[in-house]
């Protein structure tokens, strides 16, 4: 018995040291095993002579991609995600045939790339998030386009990475080096405006807000006047939700008007950057917001609702008044509508509490680069395909036949813009040119034929419920439109920030720095905490003046410094 | 009388949340943005359901569901019973028993982490293949625990009884442990069925192409990514189609669509929850 059970162990421990070999066998011999595809391997291709942004090449050179969804994507008959208008433009126009290895919507994207850098299998072609963007480029994954951009770049291109005056691109070197194409966006979305109903003013004879008291005589009056007449005190004066860097009941629009901002990074005039908390202005505004809460005009549940929750009291009609952004009408104030036809809301600037004029904060994620490969034998085959998606949407003399092709089908409503690879938008945003556009023609300064022909889609449909007199009813798309791009839309609000010089765009926008990722989580909780502990009385005013030193304690001061840095990396060499 | 009140009150309780989804799916799109239905839908309608049913995506998905949840019961039941049955043995009959038992336990405990995971996966050529989705948990040991107690629970002397007749070790397990573990048998089914059913992480890193997703993975896609905030205003003037897929009635429906199935399967398999099939069996 002892024995048998002596040898049984015997035998386990042989077997277990023969799996821990096996094992280890496995892993080693497979590390030179795989060869990395070269990507384009057509020994013959050479580039075309008159090689340009736009040139082909014969024969055609194939190149793996990834692919990031919006996961609602729909394909003609037929056609799917490696045969698709955009594909075969590539292949037909530009001899590349492009073949994604993988595509995945959302949060599982930065997963894919995780494995797939994990596993050393990268496409030729990537669209990657900022942070493995940067990685990789320091890791010398990735090729140097820096000779080729300003050959192969297209002047739309070069246009659209410039609106901004180059900000967005100048975050894509490294080292002096470009590595990729940022996938540049507009920040001018993200100011914050004041949103109104216009028939509860009506209601109680009120007019438009032009400075922060009005905004409280409002916000009393909505609170305790009754204004949607239905004999209820059942609305709110001003609508607020927990988070600070929200859009829908945004508190950045209100500590504009004392000229202090919740999350955004300000440039000083000396050239300093700081953090738009600590301007001295926020503790009246933090004492405002206060006064406010003990007058009953904030719901007492702000503290536990997101911008979703406060979003549906705005579309039951409780909430009238609330800082917020530009999408508004395609969100809960367009609920509110259906909900309530008699409703009506207007946009209007942010006001001040003095008189200096108040400045919205805008800011810019820098999310994704599209970068190439560092073995790929033609780099450049990037810039082209991204060439492609500025001439046939973003070029100002495409037509409405190319946008139905390769942008929006109005018809079936698929948008083929997604299926683009590297497809991106002008640094700054394009509703700003499209509003210019179609109020110049309502007021009969441009013709429909010189706008771009995104703006006329949206144009016919403003006319058309302008026409219709502005019956709500009428075309359930019309009222959207037309208090978006419209006469009387929140793009006209930019527009006006604009033309007066108005924003302060967060001079930060970056990838984290190192002790932001540390710390900064610690700090935003701090921060919040103590803003809305100050706000709902359960703690003196004065306690702002602790958080700012203990913020600056405790990483605050050492973030301040890497942001500095940052800055003066990035933008002034 | 007093408790059966009680009970189905609380029964009552369970089944609210899903009375709400069931409303707020039927329900139209501003009144559910309003957060104003309750249990009885609010602006009846249909337009939910119509979506998901014309997009082939739905089915596409359902069927890689089905295909992996009935593979990969047959594989991991009938690998559970081969396992658990000789490591039902006692240590005198299968002489690595214990070698066996903790090489089985260390996987309760250790676990590679995801990239390893994945690039084990990944060197086996099994990325974009529905046995992804099925090899990798082929193997749960709680269930071959859960099995091997029940093959212990049952007498010896039937199994004594069965050699003695003539059967091996392979008709003893089939003629006479199986047919006496089938509330063991339908457990470790309901588990596995659940478990197919609704992981969908698999899903998203084994599989390259959305239109090879289970439907778990299809369904988090749409549920999670099409928020409002994740779009961009221009992006919706551009396509106010994406305002259909954002709202809430849209996901509700969503979810039921992807849960049914599953719920029906309970009370099918309730009935093999039957004790009692031992009694007469062993006398004396």
């Amino acid at each position: 018995m002892v024995l048998r059970k002596g040898k049984g162990k015997q035998a386990a421990l042989i077997v277990s040291l023969v799996l821990i070999m096996l094992t280890i066998a496995a892993c080693g011999n497979d590390t030179n095993g795989k060869e990395q595809p070269s990507g384009n391997d057509s020994a013959t291709t050479t580039r075309p002579e008159n090689d340009g942004p736009l040139a082909k090449y014969e024969p055609a050179i194939e190149l793996t991609a990834m692919k990031n969804l919006y996961g609602d994507e729909r394909y003609l008959p037929g056609d799917d995600l490696n045969n698709n208008v955009w594909t075969r433009a590539y292949a037909e126009e530009l001899g590349i045939k492009v073949n994604y290895k993988w595509a995945v919507a959302g949060e599982g994207f930065q997963q894919k790339v995780t494995m797939s850098i994990a596993s050393n299998d990268l496409p030729d072609i990537m669209t990657l998030p900022a942070k493995d963007y940067f990685t990789l480029a320091k890791a010398g994954k990735l090729a140097d386009l820096t000779p080729y951009f300003d050959k192969y770049a297209s002047d739309t291109l070069k246009s659209t990475l410039n609106a901004d005056g180059g900000k967005q691109m100048k975050t894509a070197y490294v080292d002096g080096k470009l590595y990729g194409i940022p996938q540049t966006g507009g920040s001018d979305a993200t100011a914050d405006m004041i949103w109104i109903r216009q028939d509860w003013l009506e209601n109680l004879n009120l007019s438009v807000p032009e400075t922060l008291d009005d905004v409280i005589e409002i916000a009393m009056a909505f609170r305790n006047d009754d204004p949607d007449k239905n004999g209820v005190k059942d609305t709110f004066g001003i609508g607020f939700q927990k988070d600070l860097n929200s859009g829908t009941g945004s508190y950045e629009g209100f500590f504009a008007a004392y000229h202090a901002y919740g999350k955004a990074w300000v440039r000083g005039e000396d050239g300093k950057i700081t953090y738009g908390a600590l301007k001295p202005g926020m503790k009246d505004a933090l004492a405002k917001l206060r006064e406010m809460f003990a007058e009953d005009l904030i719901d007492v549940e702000f503290g536990v609702k997101d911008w979703k929750k406060v979003g549906e009291d705005i579309a039951a009609g409780k909430i009238g008044l609330f800082y917020g952004r530009e999408g508004l009408p395609w969100m809960s104030a367009k609920d509110a509508i259906v909900n309530n036809p008699k409703a009506e809301w207007i946009s209007v600037p942010i006001v001040s509490s003095d008189g200096k004029p108040a400045k919205p904060a805008t800011n810019v994620t820098m999310e994704r680069y599209f970068a190439v490969r560092a073995d790929v034998q033609y780099p450049e085959a990037l810039i082209k395909i991204i060439n492609l998606f500025q001439d046939r949407i973003n070029n100002p003399k495409t037509t409405m036949d190319m946008l139905s092709k390769f942008g929006v089908d109005p018809v079936s409503g698929i948008n083929f813009a997604a299926y683009a690879f590297g497809g991106l938008d002008p640094s700054e945003d394009k509703p700003n040119m499209y509003f210019q556009q179609i109020n110049a023609v309502i007021e009969g300064k441009e013709t429909v034929d010189n706008i771009h022909p995104e703006a006329v889609r949206y144009y016919n449909t403003i006319k058309n419920y302008m026409d219709k007199g502005m019956d709500k009813g009428a075309d359930p798309l019309g009222w959207n439109y037309y208090k978006f791009l419209g006469p009387e839309s929140s793009w006209k609000i930019i527009s006006h920030y604009r033309e007066n010089n108005l924003f302060e765009r967060s001079a930060w926008f970056g990838l984290p720095t190192k002790t932001m990722s540390q710390k900064g989580a610690t700090l935003d909780k701090l921060q919040e905490e103590t803003f809305i502990k100050i706000l709902t009385g359960s703690a003196p005013v004065s306690d702002y003046d602790s958080f700012v030193e203990n913020w600056k304690k405790l990483g605050g001061n050492q973030i301040t410094e890497e942001v500095n840095e940052w800055y003066n990396s990035t933008f002034e060499n | 009388m007093f408790n059966f009140i009680i009970l189905t009150f609380v029964a009552f309780l369970c089944l609210l949340p899903i009375l709400n989804l069931v409303a707020v799916s039927f329900s139209s799109r501003s009144v559910v943005e309003a957060n104003q239905v309750g249990l009885w839908p609010k602006g009846f309608n249909i337009s939910a359901y119509e979506f998901i049913f014309s997009n082939s995506q739905f089915f596409k998905s359902l069927w890689v569901t089905v295909q992996r949840t009935v593979l990969g019961l047959l594989v991991e039941l009938s690998l559970t019973i081969l396992v658990a049955y000789p490591l039902s043995k006692s240590n005198k009959i299968f002489r690595l028993r214990s070698f066996y038992v903790w090489f089985f336990m260390v996987t309760m405990v250790f676990h590679g982490g995801l990239i390893p995971t994945y690039l084990v996966v990944n060197e086996l050529h099994l990325v974009n293949s529905i046995w992804a989705l099925i090899l990798p948990e082929a193997i749960v040991m709680f269930n071959v625990l859960l099995m091997l107690n029940f093959f212990r629970a049952i007498p010896r002397e039937l199994e004594e009884a069965a050699l003695m007749d003539g059967a091996g070790w392979f008709v003893t397990l089939t003629r006479v442990y199986l047919p006496l573990s089938l509330p063991s048998l339908a457990t470790i089914t309901l588990f596995v069925l659940v478990r197919h059913w609704n992981s969908w992480f698999d899903g998203l890193i084994y599989m390259n192409m959305p239109d090879q997703y289970p439907l778990m993975t299809y369904l988090q896609t749409m549920v999670l990514n099409l928020d409002l905030s994740q779009l961009s205003s221009t992006m919706l003037a551009n396509n106010p189609s994406m305002l259909e897929i954002t709202g809430r009635s849209l996901r509700a429906a969503m979810i039921l669509a992807c849960t049914l199935p599953i719920l029906l399967a309970y009370p099918f398999l309730q009935r093999f929850f039957v004790k009692g099939m031992l009694l007469g069996s062993v006398k004396g």
